[in-house]
């Protein structure tokens, strides 16, 4: 089996500050990892690989030291080999131009059996890349994953969507977006981490893939609010809490709501 | 301009339809199940509507292969729905263009789209421009459309067949329903044992409204096969109540959209404050059964 893994370093949303004063994101004081649902993706790749034999091949657009660090993550959990596909101003770059580029590098390297991904990433959680690789290579797609097994050279999959369960039974080639109700990603160990330190990925300029890469023409980012009323009231004592519960049920009739 | 939607579910017509009157444009659409295209056609002037097995990602790409055969959108608009987002993403493959999703508002200025979307699971809403064509996803609950009824045809595009193998298991109708409740109990980690959610149940009912909880209570303790947030629903109701939930952004991204906040933490420090219009600072333990004789 050969399995590509396309993975995105992204920001830990759970850890967003934003300036008090421009309402802008503070980026750099937010950590950064590779997306939850992208460690799935690629714990379903190993164990596949486990059981099967074949190998799993990482890939992450971006800067050699940052990216580079989280295929040698990536590396840490067992991946076989990896691609950087090196691209200035990668955090703009558009959807359209890194989905081709992956579809291209899929095509130079493959022909892969799976390309598994994230079911979306953190910051943008689109979803879109899973079909549209899928459709630019031309070969089957299921997104949202929550449960995956192959057998007998079939993948059989469980998802989760909003008007009920649906199960597939896909032969390969296909991509497949997994969520991260798929499993617990391994956590490498010390030793995994020091036997991988030497393993060496190999770099393509995303120029060499697609021509004109595109990006986002984004004007303003700011933090999201609703304006909210904010009346807080302590609740600990018998009193405080029949006060208050008092005064919101007044304030939600005043309202409309009840 | 012409747009193309895809409405995978009833409830998204209206906002399919909100989402072409903001931009002053009809609207042609895509379904593939014939209650929707019926319920459309009250609404869009044409609805394309295939019949399918049963919904798979192959089926759609055949579908929207066949009607780009017959149209050329500037817009291709779907819902931020596992099926929608997945729709979009085979619409820019097939048609070779970009997407972006979670719009929440959009215009056109001198045939430049400028839209808002949320990013950074939702804490954060970006202005971005971009020219067509373009696929795109709206984000629940931010485009409402008229009630305005026309007459518009359904034009049968029949089967398709794609020979892949699967099955379908519908959501079990319970009659709790948080997509569609005009108010909504959630529970979060708050809330310390599985019978808890039953006073978070009587609750609800007495408001007669629906209930759900966060993730963790659902994804990693298993105590229901549902929770709101950035992975599962996202609703919009008239009022949100949030019991011992902290406030974390993948879950608010799935409510913060509803009209009123209230919270009840114990922690004044839980981010949910922040984004309440009542919060009550306590136990929530004291303060549910104080609530529950208020409502009888």
């Amino acid at each position: 089996m050969k399995i590509l893994v396309p993975i995105k370093l992204t920001y830990d949303v759970s850890q967003m500050k934003f300036d008090a004063k421009t309402l802008e994101p503070i980026l750099d004081a937010v950590p950064k990892m590779i997306g939850d649902a992208d460690k799935c993706a690629l714990e379903e790749a190993l164990k596949i690989k486990e059981k099967y034999g074949g190998e799993v091949i990482i890939t992450s657009i971006g800067d050699s030291k940052i990216h580079g660090k989280i295929i040698r993550d990536a590396f840490a959990m067992g991946a076989s080999s990896g691609y950087l596909i090196k691209a200035e101003k990668f955090h703009e770059l558009d959807i359209y131009t890194v989905g081709r580029s992956i579809a291209k590098l899929a095509l130079r390297t493959g022909p892969y059996d799976f390309i598994l991904i994230g079911s979306g990433s953190s910051d943008t959680h689109s979803s879109y890349l899973p079909p549209f690789i899928a459709t630019l290579l031309d070969i089957p797609a299921v997104i949202g994953a929550d449960k995956l097994e192959y057998r007998d050279d079939i993948i059989h999959i469980t998802c989760t969507y909003e008007d009920g369960i649906y199960k597939y039974h896909i032969k390969p080639p296909a991509v497949i977006s997994v969520t991260t109700e798929a499993n617990m990603p391994r956590i490498p160990t010390i030793r995994d981490i020091l036997r991988t330190k030497k393993m060496k990925f190999e770099e393509i300029s995303i120029n060499e893939l697609v021509e004109n890469p595109t990006y986002i023409d984004l004007s303003k980012i700011s933090k999201y609010t609703v304006e909210r009323k904010k009346m807080i009231l302590e609740a600990d004592s018998k009193e405080e809490i029949e006060d208050g519960v008092e005064k919101i049920f007044k304030a939600l009739k005043s309202e409309g709501v009840l | 301009m012409m747009i193309l939607g895809y409405i995978p579910d009833e409830e998204w017509i209206n906002q399919i339809l909100g989402f072409g009157e903001a931009l002053n444009n009809d609207v042609e659409v895509l379904t593939t199940n014939n209650e929707v295209a019926e319920a459309a056609e009250k609404y869009f002037p044409t609805v394309y509507s295939f019949e399918l097995e049963m919904f798979n990602l192959t089926a759609v790409k055949k579908a929207l292969k066949k009607i780009l055969e017959k149209i050329k959108p500037d817009i291709f608009i779907s819902p931020c729905t596992n099926k929608g987002r997945a729709a979009s993403g085979t619409f820019m493959g097939l048609y070779k263009c970009s997407g972006i999703s979670d719009i929440v508002n959009i215009e056109v200025v001198e045939d430049v789209l400028k839209l808002e979307r949320l990013v950074y699971g939702g804490t954060a809403k970006a202005s971005v421009k971009t020219g067509i064509p373009i696929a795109l996803c709206i984000a629940p609950g931010y485009f409402k459309g008229s009630s305005k009824k026309i007459e518009g045809k359904i034009v049968e595009m029949g089967k398709i067949e794609t020979g892949v193998m699967g099955e379908f298991r519908a959501k079990e109708v319970t009659g709790n329903d948080p997509t569609k409740a005009d108010i909504v109990i959630v529970a979060g980690r708050g809330v310390k044992e599985k019978s808890d959610l039953n006073m978070i149940i009587e609750l609800a009912d007495k408001l007669k409204g629906a209930w759900s909880v966060t993730r963790p209570l659902a994804a990693d303790y298993g105590w229901t096969d549902s929770w709101v947030g950035i992975s599962g629903l996202v609703i919009t109701p008239k009022l949100y109540i949030g019991i011992g939930v902290s406030g974390q952004p993948h879950h608010m991204m799935g409510a913060r959209n509803s009209k009123i906040i209230i919270a009840i933490n114990k922690d004044p420090e839980a981010p949910i404050f922040e984004e309440a219009d009542y919060g009550l600072v306590g136990d929530l333990y004291k303060i549910i059964p104080v609530l529950l004789k208020k409502i009888k």
